[in-house]
């Protein structure tokens, strides 16, 4: 009776702990569901959007002394909206019959490149041990202890009742009001709604300005959790609240509320009883060692895999939209003979010319730039895979390479394998990874793949990471994560040149390879399954079949360049190139510049690796200008403009999911076009090309 | 596919299979970190890169009149918020101009002429533009990640550092830290004594799960206290190496567990702000009043913010504390030119200087003819160095590794020494006699005894 008291005290006082982190949980969950069922976009840039409004209280009420009110009007009121309708206006009204993949991928580009672009606009860094206050007086210092078994801040009481207000009164928006129909009317199908004689895009730019305004108020209010106010940390929420909204399917509003409660109290709770039950049953040591960090993205893989409703969930689309047409023909294939081959022969000359020059005369930071834009190459072809061809989107790319990685280290520090074969073992098990994988996923739709692949990379970052057998034990303690360079017969890769030519060779194989599978059958049935699932099915096809050859093709080929990456920085330096949000950079350049061929894959490699050395840096002007002393003072640019860039140019992939580099093909072939049928005396049968039509992702 | 295109697969694939066999059994692996097996061009000390060599001497980085240097490590994108790179080359060029308002050494100024910020993710590129360049002497660093050590001292380049990561460290004869290589699983006399310095009977140690090297802190501090349970009449009473880093979630339910468990003194591995969440739930449960030992909190303007949160907390200090009687020691040197050079005196800052210091050091020993290989090597043979009084003696001729729990002695400190400081009214107090701020013991035993205050002057 004692126990069973006593037992019953810890589940209330745990339930009360979990409360306010749940609250937190549960006010980005709203705001997801809020900002999905207003303008049908999954908004992974919500935390961005959060944190420059966290940010711009920070600078007026704690840095410039200004009052609560002032300071909150400015930030929430004022900010917030003001940033939903200029994201509105420049970038969804565009893509409101986009599919919901376009959506998500410009939201991700968004979520790489707000936070800096704050931090540039408002000259803010990170300063620890001050800690944003709230928007009462005294939030974090004054307790109210209502049942006596634990006490709560006045910060946490107001984000409470802001969760639950702000709950009733979206509900109430919803259900009792014009606008509130209106809004997901818009979502539905804008073109019928104006067919009504509603302005769509006035109610699109009310509901982005209020869905920006409730992330604005919920960054305020989180801030005062973090004693250093961070980007990363807002982002490291969103995911964890994603599992919350998923909670609600992405469209109720109070089972994202429950869901985000619910969360926060299950870790309290575990956390409570499972260190206690684990001293008496060592069983549970392991789960306790293990789920407590990873409860957020078991429960959303979980939720995502095993909730029906998810798994059948069609996506937001307008019936007014028409048929997607296929993707349209690369460029290559359409323009004329002659023009290719002058292309490509212009293109090797060109990268010919870098090579002579690198190899006489580049320098160890040249020739290891160079060679990172080389096996960054590689890992990219995974995305072109996967995307390019699947049009899925993973957001897990940088866990199939850090898989690659570690057993390269892992096969060296215990085996003293040779690295070379150690990588192809690292890329056969990330393919092994990404097959298992695709098993759960099988029958998930677009946005809900990207973010169940989320889940898994921050589950392999919280969990898998310290185990002994992936991230090293006593030997990465003592010397880190080192892996020795190559010999091949009678040659030392330990020369960074000779490691470059390696690196190129194989890249040249993988691109081989990478535009076989594009022509051959894996690239026609992902194709098909790509234009019509349902349709490609009734061939013959099955989908959880390419699925699964995708996913291992393309964490074979991320594996293989993880490990490759490794042995060229003789680390796996995971923090630096293989954790979830460094990864999801990768996505957005690679998509913007072109997901659907191996030069798009090459360019982003390039970008990835000299962007910031060739352009921030001003290098390519003192080239320009024969010398490092005309650089203008400007220079170098912060290197935060590199991810704002990148990210802004996302925006492009609604328009041009092809990428920049096929889009400019593509004009550049119709110019060419153009004017030879301007010359021409009668005009000849021109190929037609489909520069502004926009291509399925999904 | 027709019978014709399968057999042709089967071909391709079993030619990969036998190119990639043959591939595979002609492969092995460099000698990694061995200079002579790597193959590569290393910068001579005889080039004439641009800045060194001129004016007779044919070392990089040295001219008649100066002494260049480079630092390199984390300014911007740093997620804990503190300020490194910018503070440790305050430190840095304080020194400098200390001695260099004395002539410098041998006849030439000591400049810091490159300073690049390695935004979090970029040291090894960073590492290898110094290199590359070769127009530097030595080179400092001070970052959250050191994945491009390895690269400058490869290079034969001698590297000055703020010695966070063991890793990148241990075994490297050329980088030299601000102190000797340390021992992460090994258990030590700093958290059992600090815990008899508050009347601690009842102790937990708290940690982050997010790495193995985190975890190793955690139990290398649960194991000292059951080491000198005896000694101390200290009880282990609560152990947790499983917190989120960051602690998003809150540390509520941890807090309940350490109540119940009647703990009155903390251990920790945690960075700064954990320490502020830890201290905020404490007080809100009304553990306020229980200290803790703090790892990475020497920072004034940090403590000064907290209010009261941690009052009558301790932190253990790398270095002879600020608040200590300078003495004979270089402390006053140090507040003499970071007030000269317009710098406010930070931890960070102090790393700097010693970092310095000990570059000084190493080419005033190494003579007129000095060269990076000589300098190392004069280094090398430092048996005590102290950098004028404010650290722990360190003998660079055999503490380039790190000591094991078995064998303290061949590569741990002669002695065992720790100081403290506690907060009070929201300032550092130094603990104990402010002359002979350190408390040491002989580090060729683990066994427990009495600490000797004491002074490295």
């Amino acid at each position: 009776m004692t126990l069973a008291a006593s037992v019953g005290s810890d589940l209330f006082t745990a339930i009360l702990q979990g409360t306010p982190p749940g609250t937190i949980y549960a006010l980005i969950a709203l705001g997801f569901v809020l900002t999905y069922k207003t303008s049908g976009v999954f908004n992974l840039a919500f935390g961005a959007q959060a944190y420059a409004s966290a940010v711009m209280y920070f600078k007026t009420h704690t840095e410039w002394g200004w009052g609560i009110w002032p300071s909150l009007i400015v930030s929430v009121f004022v900010l917030a909206p003001a940033i939903g309708l200029v994201l509105e206006g420049l970038i969804f009204r565009h893509l409101r019959t986009a599919p919901p993949v376009a959506k998500l991928v410009v939201t991700i580009g968004l979520a790489v490149a707000l936070p800096p672009l704050v931090d540039l606009a408002t000259h803010f860094e990170a300063i620890a041990g001050v800690t944003p206050v709230g928007i009462v007086p005294d939030g974090a210092g004054v307790f109210y202890d209502p049942f006596g078994a634990y006490s709560f801040s006045r910060n946490e009481l107001v984000a409470m009742g802001v969760a639950v207000a702000g709950m009733a009164a979206l509900g109430a928006l919803f259900r009792f009001t014009g606008i509130g129909l209106q809004m997901r009317a818009v979502v539905e199908s804008p073109r019928m709604t104006e067919l009504d004689g509603i302005a769509a895009d006035r109610v699109s730019a009310f509901a982005w300005a209020l869905s920006s305004l409730f992330a604005g108020l919920a960054g305020v209010l989180i801030a005062p959790r973090f004693n250093t106010l961070a980007a990363n940390e807002f982002f490291n929420l969103v995911v964890v609240a994603i599992a919350a909204a998923a909670v609600g399917r992405l469209v109720s509003l109070p089972r994202a509320l429950l869901g985000g409660l619910g969360l926060g109290i299950v870790i309290a709770v575990l956390n409570t009883f499972l260190p206690r039950w684990s001293q008496t049953a060592s069983w549970l040591e392991p789960l306790q060692d293990n789920l407590t960090p990873a409860i957020p993205f078991v429960v959303l893989f979980g939720v995502l895999v095993l909730v029906p409703g998810i798994r059948r969930a069609r996506e937001a689309g307008d019936p007014l939209a028409g048929v997607d047409p296929p993707p349209p023909s690369l460029a290559a294939a359409t323009r004329d003979a002659r023009t290719t081959a002058v292309t490509r022969i212009a293109g090797t000359a060109f990268l010919a010319l870098v090579a002579i020059v690198l190899f006489t005369q580049g320098d160890r930071t040249w020739v290891f730039l160079v060679t990172q834009a080389v096996i960054l190459s590689i890992i990219f072809l995974s995305v072109t895979v996967l995307t390019g061809f699947g049009g899925l989107i993973s957001l897990c790319q940088g866990t199939f390479a850090a898989i690659g990685a570690f057993t390269v280290f892992q096969l060296v520090d215990r085996y003293d394998m040779s690295v070379l074969p150690a990588a192809f073992v690292g890329a056969a098990i990330a393919a092994g990874v990404g097959a298992l994988l695709s098993l759960p996923l099988r029958r998930l739709s677009g946005i809900w793949v990207a973010i169940a692949t989320l889940a898994f990379a921050f589950f392999f970052d919280s969990v898998m990471l310290k185990f002994s057998w992936v991230g090293g034990s006593d030997t990465a303690l003592l010397q880190g994560t080192r892996v020795p360079r190559p010999v091949i017969g009678p040659w030392d890769l330990a020369d960074d040149k000779a490691f470059l030519v390696l690196a190129i060779v194989l890249l040249v194989l993988v691109g081989l390879a990478v535009v076989q599978i594009r022509e051959g059958t894996v690239g026609q049935t992902l194709r098909a399954l790509r234009g019509s699932e349902l349709a490609a099915q009734s061939i013959g096809i099955s989908p959880a079949r390419a699925r699964l050859v995708a996913f291992a093709l393309s964490a074979f080929i991320a594996g293989l360049g993880g490990a490759l990456l490794a042995i060229h920085q003789e680390n796996v330096n995971y923090a630096n190139n293989f954790a979830p949000f460094a990864a999801l950079f990768w996505i957005v350049l690679v998509v913007t510049l072109g997901s659907r061929t191996v030069e798009g894959a090459v360019n982003a490699g390039a970008a990835f690796a000299l962007f910031d050395t060739l352009i921030l840096k001003g290098t390519v002007l003192g080239w320009i200008l024969r010398s490092p002393d005309r650089i203008p003072g400007i220079f170098p640019v912060s290197p935060k403009w590199r991810l704002v860039l990148f990210g802004l140019a996302t925006i492009q992939f609604a328009r041009h999911p092809e990428g920049l580099i096929e889009a400019n093909k593509r004009r550049a072939a119709a110019r060419a076009d153009r004017r030879r049928a301007r010359r021409a005396p009668s005009p000849p049968a021109v190929a037609p090309h489909a520069d502004a039509e926009p291509e399925p992702v999904s | 596919m027709s019978d014709n295109t399968t057999a042709r697969w089967r071909y391709r694939l079993a030619g990969a299979l036998v190119a990639l066999g043959l591939v595979a059994a002609a492969c092995g692996n460099s000698g990694s970190g061995d200079d002579d097996a790597s193959g590569r061009e290393e910068p001579s000390e005889s080039s004439d890169a641009s800045g060194g060599g001129s004016g007779g001497s044919r070392v990089p980085g040295v001219t008649e009149d100066e002494i260049r240097f480079a630092a390199f490590g984390t300014n911007s994108n740093n997620p804990l918020g503190t300020c490194n790179l910018d503070c440790y080359v305050e430190g840095i060029e304080a020194y400098f101009a200390f001695r260099n308002s004395e002539g410098g050494v041998h006849g030439r100024e000591l400049v810091l002429t490159t300073q690049l910020d390695d935004e979090l993710a970029r040291n090894q590129e960073r590492a290898l533009e110094i290199v590359s360049a070769n127009d530097v002497f030595a080179a400092f660093s001070a970052t959250q990640v050191a994945s491009g050590w390895h690269e400058v001292a490869d290079a034969g380049i001698p590297l000055y550092v703020w010695g966070i990561h063991a890793a990148e460290m241990n075994g490297q004869e050329g980088i030299f830290a601000n102190w000797g290589a340390r021992c992460q699983t090994c258990t030590s006399r700093s958290l059992p004594y600090a815990g008899t310095l508050v009347d601690a009977s009842r102790v937990a140690v708290l940690g982050y799960g997010v790495s193995e090297a985190s975890k190793d802190c955690v139990t290398a501090n649960a194991d000292s206290i059951e080491m000198y349970a005896d000694e101390t009449g200290q009880e282990l009473v609560y152990t947790n190496d499983e917190l989120a880093f960051g602690l998003p979630n809150g540390i509520a339910p941890e807090v309940t567990a350490m109540r119940d468990a009647g703990v009155d003194f903390i251990g920790t591995c945690m960075d700064l702000n954990g320490m502020k969440t830890l201290a905020q739930e404490l007080e809100r449960q009304g553990m306020g009043d229980v200290p803790m030992l703090h790892p990475n909190t020497y920072d004034q303007a940090f403590v000064e913010e907290a209010g009261d949160l941690f009052e009558g907390d301790l932190v253990q200090v790398a270095f002879r504390p600020f608040e200590a009687d300078p003495g004979d020691s270089a402390l006053a040197d140090y507040f003499e030119w970071m007030e000269e050079t317009g710098s406010e005196p930070t931890e960070i800052a102090m790393v700097g200087w010693i970092n310095a210091d000990l570059a000084y050091q190493g080419i005033l020993a190494a003579g007129e003819d000095f060269t990076r290989e000589s300098v190392i090597e004069a280094t090398n043979q430092m048996t005590e160095y102290t950098a004028g009084g404010l650290i722990n003696p360190v003998d660079w001729t055999r503490q380039h590794e790190p000591p094991t729990e078995d064998d303290p002695a061949t590569h741990g400190y002669a002695q065992e020494c720790y100081a403290y400081v506690q907060v009070h009214d929201g300032r550092f107090e130094v603990v104990g006699d402010e002359s002979a701020p350190w408390y040491c013991w002989d580090g060729s035993t683990r066994e427990w005894g009495e600490p000797e205050p004491t002074n490295f002057e």
